[in-house]
């Protein structure tokens, strides 16, 4: 037989500007290759990064990378709050950046949810996006019916460039508020005007320590440090908590107390101070205002005997914290998060703060009520500020409630929502009522993503776009909690097609306008390491001691004189002063003063309460997928006390089924006497084999308290009831 | 069978094996889904199966008669293998089967790094593409048999082309070839595995390209 | 007398966190399923009154090594100063060292098909640097130490681990305190 050499040919050059089949040729038809004269030197470098993660500790890191791969990621020693060190969840970037199942090209759904993706070029995804939008603009008369939903994903300063995207097309629908804060954030700006804290360091200056709903050894490791240096130098340490967290196994004293009502506790302890005149009359003579009126009501409303009943402590030990915690100065209070995500969350903030106002600790090195702060925040936030176009119709953008935001987005009228852009956040996995969630998703028109991994909002996306990870694109960041300033450095250059959000912005623009000029405002090109430069004005470098920005360059800063939180006494109040008696708290429908709000309580058919914090190995829906993770722990659990397991006939690693009227989830018992026996404890986390979210259970009750800071009340995610069945 | 190959000078042989290779290439560069092409390359590798008698007839023969109506389902399939956006099914990359760390980027990556810098030779989008996904490997294949046409140096071209087959794309193919058989839906992508591993074994079990 | 290089952990400041057991991968490269160092939870009911407290814990480094007896190739290698080694390239993978360290520490690798364990960062102390897990400790609960040094206020064992004297674990630990319920 004779070969068809003649088909082959014929054959090759049919294809040949695919593959280079055609006839013989001297050039190589190079695809994915290319030709150099010679090779790189090999290089070896450390840059700076900036931890950008939802969490008090943002790390100032060293990655070290040679010949353009990274080796390895460790603590910068410059920043004496992280202190070289970083946590577990850090020590698994390399992880991230190097999973062969990162988001690696922009992609789209052929059909919401189906599982089917064809992949697709940048170009191809800016026209379709940019196509849906005209679209959209023109159809409505708006971009309103556009609805972004981003939150605290990714926290660096250029990453808002993602707000930027939406403002620069006009006004939009946006997801408001912030899920995990607000009561107590609303409750502190009512007390104290805003939220600070002073220099967590000087926590080692302490005396007496409460940690109240706070689980540092999980959430912010290093803390622990000036915790146990305080404890070195002769602190006692008591841990209130619903939990025997961690944090209060390296506690001197730990006080368990009925979820929710912390305020009652706050209230008991004030009567007992204000009865035994142990409170600092010429602190709130100087500083305050309504303190008789808050003393007035301590009297009349207050006994030790209903806190003792309220709480589940015994008046004992409410009066023995109270005169402790009164005459042992300095003396410190941490206000975690958690005990703020209820119904009366707020309210038993501004319990607490009074505590330490009527104590005098307040604006005591070593003291205070301490929550978190913003004040290292100032920056430009240039990224993100951009007009909209010409002619735009409508005045302000649209909020939706964050905390609610599948109802919201389902109700929105004149417009009604047709597109979702989500960026930072993975709702379908970290949303209460997941099943609305769902529907929410499915009753849009178009929805974009952009994100590292495949996720359960990436699945209901019709376009994913591949964003970059820490150390491929250049910012900076700062802490709610400390007050360091961390460059993020370009250590590496995105892998696959990643891009920031800054460039997609740039991208996305540059398709508008052509499709229709005018269209977009954002830049639509740029240097992403002078756009870092960009974020800086002349407040912020004296606020962090620097002439020019360029010197964040040596290393991490930190703000200067923020070791006391109030210490010059100037509140940011309408009144200047400390206010008990709030009267824009009663503004937003409050009781001016913190006074106790009735807890939620459970029901018949629900009689537990299920409490679902963070968990040590994620935060949220981030690190808990990667393998090292899921080789420490790869299931979720339900914490529960012998004596209801008993009640319910469960053993250890039974199959429970945890359920109210909105959903369930099936996972296996923890027996432990560490929770309490009426309230059962399940974290909130997610795996990457299992189809298991707890938020299938946790309803979108508002938490009282954060329309006036953040514009929305928070989630009262712990006051969420269930009843329990061994499956 | 030895009748064909004499047919064929030496010339040609690194000729379409060159052309052979950037078809393999090709398909997992993404780029062989238009029918045209595919038509084309089908013809291109009856004859190749013919000149070697590789047996893979039947595997032609089912690329040959997948229709349009099927292609989404193969390319879907195609991407769950190969591109995303859920985790691989069946990773592409070099050092996610010989890496015990199962991450990109890693020894191995480095290493085919390095055997392309030999040649002159680096990755379009180096440090962000890593160095040893699959399609990067075969196109360099392409390349050095290419380069056997065209250059003086024949035996050190000869002995890079051979290391290279051996101590990378042959040490994991296998293994890559075995989980496409074990996850891919379709029998289109079923048979460019077999195809492939054809191919690929020819020229690993001669041990040298001659 | 020789030096015994070890670790001493201290249970009163270790929270938990799994940093060390991390930074050990990271630094050996180990396989998703294998840890050189793993922290435990310390049974809740150990002292009482139920609490939740931790150790971290990987080779101690024994005056006897079992491992080292229960090799049949010599891989096993205690230095001058203590440190056991495994030498990688003399391990047939038998598993006899698994079944003989009382405390779980050699681990079987599947894909290697080789034993492997904690060495102290041996290359690292070499260089004057401290080991992965200890450099990487948030709250300085881990630290290595010639424990020859070290005096009765250390103690040998904590609650759930095995008998120390068997193979004369050089391991100190740090007690934990005991949180006061109220």
């Amino acid at each position: 037989m004779k070969l068809k050499r003649r088909t082959f040919l014929k054959g090759a050059a049919a294809t040949g500007a695919l593959v280079g089949l055609g006839a013989t040729q001297t050039e190589f038809p190079f695809q994915g290759l290319m030709k150099v004269d010679g090779s790189d030197q090999t290089t070896k470098k450390v840059f700076q990064n900036a931890c950008p993660r939802n969490c008090y500790d943002t790390c100032s890191m060293l990655t070290t990378v040679e010949d353009g791969v990274i080796q390895f990621v460790e603590g910068n020693p410059q920043n004496t709050y992280t202190n070289g060190t970083i946590c577990v969840k850090g020590n698994v970037y390399p992880r991230t950046v190097y999973s062969p199942d990162r988001i690696k090209y922009p992609m789209r759904q052929k059909g919401r949810g189906s599982g089917n993706w064809e992949r697709i070029s940048w170009d191809e995804a800016y026209t379709e996006i940019a196509e849906n939008i005209l679209k959209i603009k023109k159809e409505y008369g708006s971009t309103l019916p556009i609805c972004l939903n981003k939150y605290s994903g990714n926290f660096e300063i250029m990453h808002y460039g993602i707000e930027g995207t939406m403002s620069s097309i006009g006004y939009t629908t946006r997801a408001t508020g912030t899920p995990c804060w607000p009561a107590g954030i609303d409750a502190q700006t009512f007390d104290f005007g805003t939220i600070l804290n002073s220099d967590p360091e000087k926590m080692q200056k302490s005396k007496y320590i409460i940690l109240w709903g706070v689980n540092p050894a999980w959430t912010a490791v290093h803390s622990m440090n000036f915790i146990e240096a305080a404890k070195a130098n002769g602190a006692k340490v008591v841990v209130i908590d619903p939990i025997l967290t961690n944090t209060a196994g390296k506690a001197h004293d730990f006080i368990q107390i009925k979820s929710s009502t912390d305020g009652a506790l706050a209230l008991g302890m004030a009567k007992y101070i204000l009865d035994n005149g142990l409170f600092d009359q010429q602190w709130l003579e100087k500083n305050s205002k309504g303190y008789r009126e808050f003393f007035g009501y301590l009297d009349n409303n207050i006994t030790l005997e209903w806190a003792a009943e309220k709480t589940g402590v015994s008046v004992d030990v409410i009066e023995n914290l109270a005169r402790e915690y009164a005459t042992t100065k300095p003396a410190n209070i941490w206000i975690g998060y958690g005990m703020q995500r209820h119904t009366n969350g707020g309210q038993n903030v501004r319990a607490i703060d009074a505590l330490a106002a009527i104590t005098g600790n307040v604006g005591l090195e070593g003291g205070g009520a301490n929550y978190a702060q913003l004040d290292s925040w100032g920056f430009n936030y240039h990224a993100m500020i951009h007009p909209p176009p010409e002619g735009s119709e409508g005045e302000a953008n649209r909020p939706v409630n964050m905390n609610n935001f599948a109802a919201d987005v389902l109700a929105a009228e004149d417009p009604p929502i047709k597109m979702m852009w989500i960026a930072g956040r993975n709702p379908v996995q970290q949303d209460p009522e997941t099943t609305l969630i769902k529907k929410a998703f499915h009753a849009m028109d178009f929805v974009v993503t952009a994100d590292l991994f495949m996720n359960k909002t990436v699945e209901l996306s019709d376009i994913v776009l591949p964003v970059t990870t820490p150390f491929e694109t250049p910012g900076v960041n700062v802490s709610y909690w400390h007050y360091w300033m961390t460059l993020n450095e370009q250590a590496i250059k995105p892998l696959h097609e990643s891009k920031s959000d800054v460039e997609i912005a740039m991208g996305l623009s540059e398709k508008m306008n052509e499709l229709e000029p005018g269209s977009c405002t954002y830049p639509t090109s740029g240097d992403l390491n002078e756009w870092v430069g960009k974020e800086f004005n002349e407040t912020i470098l004296e606020q962090f001691g620097m002439n020019t920005w360029e010197e964040i360059k040596d290393g991490p800063v930190k703000m200067k004189n923020m070791e006391v939180a109030w210490k010059d006494g100037k509140f940011r109040t309408p009144s200047e002063k400390y206010e008990f008696y709030s009267e824009e708290a009663e503004q937003f429908g409050h009781h001016p003063l913190p006074v106790y709000v009735e807890e939620m309580k459970s029901t018949e058919d629900h009689p537990y309460r299920c409490i679902t914090p963070h968990w040590k190995l994620s935060i949220h829906s981030q690190f808990q997928d990667l393998d090292w993770m899921e080789a420490i722990n790869d299931k979720p659990y339900v914490e529960i006390h012998p004596e209801l397991a008993a009640r319910h006939h469960i053993k250890a690693d039974d199959l429970v089924k945890v359920y109210n009227e909105i959903g369930y989830v099936t996972v296996p018992a923890k027996l432990t006497r560490t929770v309490q026996v009426e309230e059962v404890v399940i974290y909130e986390t997610w795996y990457k084999n299992l189809n298991y979210n707890v938020n299938y259970t946790v309803k979108a009750i508002p938490a009282d308290m954060g329309e006036k800071a953040t514009g929305m009340p928070g989630i009262a995610f712990h006051d969420n009831f269930v009843n329990l069945e061994k499956v | 069978m030895m009748n064909l190959q004499s047919q064929i000078s030496k010339e040609e042989a690194y000729e379409w094996k060159s052309k052979v290779y950037s078809i393999l290439a090709a398909y997992y560069h993404n780029q062989l889904w238009n029918p045209k092409d595919l038509e084309a390359v089908v013809k291109v590798l009856e004859d190749y199966n013919h000149l070697y008698q590789l047996k893979m007839e039947d595997a032609i023969e089912v690329i040959k008669s997948t229709n349009l109506r099927h292609e989404e389902d193969c390319k879907f399939d195609f991407n769950k293998l190969f591109i995303g956006p859920y985790k691989l099914l069946a990773p592409p990359y070099e050092s996610t089967y010989l890496n015990h760390d199962k991450l990109l980027m890693r020894a191995e990556t480095l290493s085919v790094r390095s055997f392309y810098e030999k040649a002159n030779i680096q990755v379009d989008g180096k440090g962000q593409i890593p160095d040893d996904h699959i399609a990067l490997e075969l196109e360099f294949i392409a390349f050095l048999l290419h380069q056997l046409n065209q250059e003086n140096e024949l035996t050190a071209i000869k002995a890079l082309l051979e290391e290279f087959l051996n101590e990378h794309l042959g040490k994991w193919i296998d293994e890559h070839l075995d989980l496409v058989n074990k996850q891919a839906k379709t029998d289109y992508c079923k048979a460019w595995a077999i195809i492939i591993r054809r191919i690929i074994h020819l020229d690993l079990n001669r041990m040298t390209i001659s | 007398m020789g030096r015994k290089m070890g670790f001493v952990v201290d249970s009163n400041r270790c929270i938990g966190c799994h940093s060390c057991s991390m930074a050990c991968k990271n630094y050996n490269q180990l396989n998703p399923d294998i840890t050189w160092r793993t922290v435990y939870d310390i049974k809740e009911d150990t002292y009482g009154q139920p609490t939740r407290i931790t150790m971290s814990l990987a080779c101690n480094h024994c005056d006897i090594p079992a491992c080292k007896e229960a090799c049949p190739t010599n891989a096993y290698e205690k230095r001058e100063d203590g440190i056991v080694i495994h030498h990688e390239e003399r391990c047939i993978g038998c598993g006899m060292c698994v079944y003989a360290c009382p405390y779980n520490v050699p681990q079987f690798d599947k894909e290697k098909k080789k034993v492997g364990k904690c060495h102290l960062c041996y290359e690292r102390l070499d260089n004057g640097q401290s080991p992965a897990c200890v450099s990487s400790c948030p709250t300085q609960a881990i630290y290595h130490i010639d424990t020859t040094s070290l005096g009765d206020e250390f103690a040998k064992s904590l609650p759930g681990f095995p008998d120390p004297e068997i193979t004369k674990s050089t391991t100190r630990f740090i007690k934990p305190s005991i949180v006061r319920k109220l």
